[in-house]
C-alpha cells in the first residue's frame, strides 16, 4: 500500500496537468460561436406596386394579459403584461387594378375607378407603450400579445367600414383626380365604378 | 424467507403501480379524460380595449414595395465575432472603429433583448419588413404646379418630385405562420428592435436603383393616364415648374 501511495503522490499532478491542458484542447474548439446562418442572410423581394392610399383610421388598443402556473400548490409562473398599441386601417385604391380615362369632348371627361379597399391593417411597432410587465418565469411571449392584438383585426377592419372609411378614401381619390384633371383643363368630370356600367 | 417473500411482494407491487400508472395515463391522454386531479394548474387571461384615435386624410401614390425577410441578430454581424475582445476595448475606454461601435450597439441591444452574443445562446427573431417607396402627392402640389400644358401641341410638362419611403411596417408575426422558435421580449423591448430596425433597413432598402425603380413606376403610370386623357407628348422636367403668379 505504500509504494502505492508514493507512486500517486509522484504522478498525480503531472497526470493533473495533463489531463488540464487536454481538456483545455477540447474545449477551445467547442468554444467558437459558429452559426449556420450566413453573414448576409437577407431576402429580399422588389415588387412593383400602384397604390394610392386616401383615408387612415387609427385606433388604440389596450391589452392586459395574464398567465400563471402552480405546481404543488407554489406558484412558478406569474406574468402579467399591460401595454397599449396603435393599429392603423389604410383605405385607398390598388390601380394595378385598373384606371380608365375616357375623353367625352374637350371639357368633359369619364374617369373609371376601382372599387376603393382596405389596403393595411397593422400594429405600428414604434406607438408600443408598456405601462408594466411581471415577468416571474419569463416574460410573455412575442408571439402570445401578438395573437391578442391579432384577433380584435378583423372587429376593427369592420369598425372602420361601418365608420365610413371607404367612402371617405373614394371621396378624397375622386377629390385628387379631379384636380388634377382640372388644371389640365377639363371642366366636367365624371366618375363611373370599374367593372359597373350604368 | 420472509425476507425473500417481502422483497418479492415489493418488486410485484412496483410493477402493479407502474402498469396502473401507464394505464392511467394512455386512458387520460387518449380519451381526454379530466378527474379534476392536477398537480400543475395553469391559468391565462386576456382583456383589451380599442378606441378610435384619430382619422385622417392621405396623399400618396406607392409605386414600390421591397420585402425584406430577416434574422436578428445574425444578418446584422459577422460570424466568428471576438465579442470578449470588443467587450475588454470597450470596458476599457479604448478607442473603436465606426464598425465596432455599431456591433457594440448591435451586442447592447441583443443583451437587453436576452440575447448574449458573447456565450452560447440560439435565440433569433426572424422578421418580416415592407417598405413602400412612393410619392407624398400633396406636397407636390404645394411644391409647385404639376403640369403644364399645352393644347395645341398636346404637350404635358409633369413635375415629379424625389420619392421617399412612405411607409415601414414590420409584418405582425402570427403563430400559425411564424414557423420558429417563439422568444420571450415584452413589448418595451420589442419596440427597442423595431426602432433599430427601422433606421438600418431604411437605409440598406432606399438605395439609387430602387429610387429609379419607383420614378420609372411613377412616370409610366402618369404618362398612361394622360395619354388616356387627350395628351400625346408627356415630359418630365428634372427642375420643378415656376407657379404662374
Amino acid at each position: 500500500m505504500e509504494w502505492q501511495n508514493k507512486l500517486m503522490k509522484k504522478n498525480l499532478f503531472p497526470f493533473l496537468l495533463l489531463s488540464f491542458f487536454l481538456s483545455l484542447f477540447w474545449l477551445i474548439p467547442s468554444c467558437t460561436k459558429k452559426s449556420t446562418l450566413t453573414e448576409e442572410e437577407i431576402t429580399k423581394k422588389v415588387k412593383n406596386i400602384l397604390q394610392l392610399p386616401t383615408h387612415e383610421m387609427v385606433y388604440r388598443d389596450i391589452i392586459y394579459l395574464d398567465e400563471s402556473k402552480t405546481v404543488l400548490m407554489i406558484k412558478t409562473v406569474d406574468r402579467r403584461l399591460l401595454f397599449s398599441v396603435r393599429i392603423r386601417v389604410e383605405a385607398g385604391f390598388d390601380l394595378k387594378e385598373g384606371l380608365e380615362v375616357m375623353v367625352i369632348s374637350s371639357s368633359e371627361v369619364l374617369v373609371r375607378l376601382p372599387s376603393p379597399k382596405i389596403l393595411l391593417a397593422d400594429a405600428d411597432e414604434s406607438t408600443l407603450e408598456q405601462f408594466f410587465s411581471r415577468e416571474t418565469g419569463g416574460a410573455i411571449s412575442l408571439l402570445t400579445y401578438y395573437e391578442e392584438i391579432d384577433r380584435k383585426k378583423p372587429a376593427l377592419v369592420e369598425d372602420s367600414i361601418s365608420r365610413g372609411i371607404l367612402f371617405k378614401a373614394q371621396n378624397n381619390g375622386e377629390a385628387l383626380i379631379r384636380g388634377v384633371l382640372e388644371s389640365l383643363g377639363f371642366t366636367t368630370i365624371r366618375f363611373e365604378r370599374l367593372g359597373v356600367t350604368g | 424467507m420472509s425476507r425473500k417473500i417481502s422483497l418479492r411482494f415489493i418488486l410485484v407491487l412496483i410493477l402493479i403501480l407502474l402498469i396502473l400508472s401507464l394505464g392511467f395515463y394512455l386512458v387520460t391522454q387518449l380519451t381526454d379524460l379530466d378527474l379534476g386531479i392536477s398537480l400543475v394548474k395553469e391559468e391565462s387571461t386576456a382583456h383589451s380595449l380599442i378606441v378610435l384615435e384619430e382619422a385622417r386624410d392621405l396623399f400618396k401614390l406607392n409605386t414600390l414595395e421591397v420585402v425584406y425577410k430577416t434574422v436578428f441578430p445574425y444578418d446584422f454581424i459577422p460570424q466568428n465575432y471576438n465579442w470578449y475582445l470588443l467587450l475588454a476595448r470597450s470596458r476599457d475606454k479604448r478607442p473603436l472603429s465606426p464598425e465596432d461601435s455599431r456591433y457594440l450597439e448591435i451586442f447592447n441591444l441583443a443583451r437587453s433583448l436576452g440575447i448574449n452574443l458573447a456565450v452560447r445562446d440560439y435565440s433569433f427573431i426572424v422578421i418580416t419588413c415592407y417598405v413602400r417607396i412612393g410619392f407624398p402627392i400633396s406636397d407636390a402640389q404645394s411644391a409647385g404646379t404639376i403640369f403644364n400644358t399645352d393644347p395645341e401641341t398636346g404637350r404635358v410638362e409633369v413635375y415629379l418630385p424625389e420619392p421617399e419611403i412612405t411607409d415601414f411596417i414590420l409584418e405582425d408575426p402570427k403563430r400559425d405562420t411564424y414557423g420558429y422558435p417563439d422568444i420571450a421580449i415584452n413589448p418595451e423591448k420589442w419596440r427597442l428592435l423595431s426602432d433599430y430596425l427601422r433606421e438600418t433597413i431604411k437605409e440598406m432598402v432606399f438605395t439609387q436603383d430602387l429610387i429609379e425603380q419607383a420614378k420609372t413606376n411613377a412616370k409610366d403610370f402618369l404618362t398612361r393616364f394622360l395619354e388616356d386623357a387627350g395628351f400625346t407628348q408627356v415630359d418630365f422636367p428634372s427642375a420643378p415648374l415656376q407657379l404662374p403668379l
